[in-house]
């Protein structure tokens, strides 16, 4: 519920629950519930011996976000006694992501406390690749939370291309800073130089983030009609969050 | 303990994929910078100019007509705050106005609105004209 409460009262992502077409909300339920499975194996409440229980969790994760979702938006009035069937189904589908999101990310905040007495040293030795699924969890985190605003478009329209630029350069500078600063975590030197850091890390990283943020818009039908340069300005802009969700991903997860 | 630093040191220099991955994630800000830096230049030069026309009359019911419009930005800038207006009949002695507002047409877009007429559209010269916006 904590993390779902901001989109569960914002409006637009009741008016996209009914237009958003099925294609793509299907799509979206599909991609997001393995991703579900994936961050609870990652960062889940118990010690998992087997996949299956990390997928029963996920679909549990995902079930519990219905179900807030659906008790969120009647208390909230949004939900009406009569509503027909697919409008209802629709914004209890979408608002559900960012709840069985919640749901994992809660159950890892508790795992990590439980965990408090383990060594740090193995999340610094993570692989790459769950280095990056972590960016990118904690890239969908935060752009999941602000795509579907109209602010994001206007954001963009407002900065103008030139803003924008300095926008992404900040971006990627404190995503920088952030993998940096990990890797500075137990006041151990860094293993590599800043600059291999900043290539194979940060800008990955930042990539990541910005596919994440892209599809996130897409989804949420935020791209459609703008011209090349604004749609990657509204990109970038999403992506700010997005990469501070990336950077802190560790935190986060 | 000796494996766990060997271990280390392979993974400080990095994979060939990690490489890759970097090295495409650097060209893509590069090609977007550049984009950017194209388009700030153009857009300095250049504002927004909308032009508005019907595309479609469809009666609602018995005294309501829709006329739906599309904006186009054909400018080199993005407008905000656009202000549709149409009117039914000659300029001098008009039959109905109807107005509407877009908030925001993108240069090199266009956006589409409706505008609802008491009187049949399809019997009086209808005239649509976007007649004012705002720059960002």
């Amino acid at each position: 519920m904590l993390f779902s409460l901001p989109l569960l009262m914002t409006m637009e992502m009741w008016a996209l629950g009914t237009v958003i077409p099925p294609g793509r909300l299907a799509l979206f339920i599909v991609a997001v519930i393995p991703l579900l499975i994936a961050l609870d194996h990652v960062s889940g409440f118990r010690r998992h011996e087997t996949w299956q229980e990390d997928i029963l969790d996920g679909l549990v994760a995902y079930g519990v976000g219905i179900l807030a979702a659906f008790t969120g938006l009647l208390l909230f009035g949004v939900l009406e006694p009569g509503d027909p069937l697919d409008a209802v189904a629709g914004r209890v589908f979408l608002e559900a992501v960012p709840a069985g999101y919640g749901a994992v990310l809660a159950n890892s905040q508790l795992a990590a406390m439980d965990r408090a007495e383990e060594p740090a040293e193995e999340a610094a030795e993570a692989p790459y690749g769950r280095e990056l699924f972590l960016m990118m969890a904690g890239a969908l985190f935060l752009s999941l939370q602000l795509a579907p605003t109209r602010e994001i478009p206007l954001i963009a329209v407002h900065m103008g291309p030139w803003r924008a630029l300095i926008l992404m350069f900040v971006s990627l500078g404190l995503l920088h800073a952030f993998v940096y600063r990990v890797n500075f975590r137990g006041g151990h030197e860094p293993h590599a130089p800043g600059w291999q850091l900043f290539i194979r890390y940060s800008a990955a990283g930042y990539l990541v983030a910005a596919v994440t943020s892209a599809y996130t818009l897409w989804t949420f039908d935020q791209l459609g009609g703008q011209p090349l340069p604004t749609l990657v300005s509204i990109v970038i802009v999403l992506s700010f969050p997005a990469s501070v969700g990336a950077a802190a991903a560790r935190l986060i997860v | 303990m000796a494996d766990q630093r060997q271990r280390g040191r392979l993974r400080d220099a990095g994979s060939p994929g990690e490489w890759v991955l970097g090295g495409i994630s650097l060209l893509a800000v590069l090609a977007v910078a550049g984009l950017l830096v194209h388009h700030g230049l153009r857009r300095e030069a250049e504002g927004p100019a909308v032009r508005v026309r019907a595309e479609a009359v469809r009666a609602a019911d018995d005294s309501l007509w829709v006329v739906e419009f599309v904006a186009e930005n054909t400018g080199g800038a993005p407008a905000l705050d656009v202000r549709i207006e149409g009117r039914l009949g000659p300029p001098d002695r008009p039959v109905e106005r109807a107005g509407a507002t877009l908030e925001l047409v993108p240069e090199g877009a266009s956006r589409r609105g409706g505008l609802q007429f008491r009187h049949d559209p399809r019997r009086h010269a209808l005239d649509l004209q976007a007649t004012g916006w705002t720059r960002p």
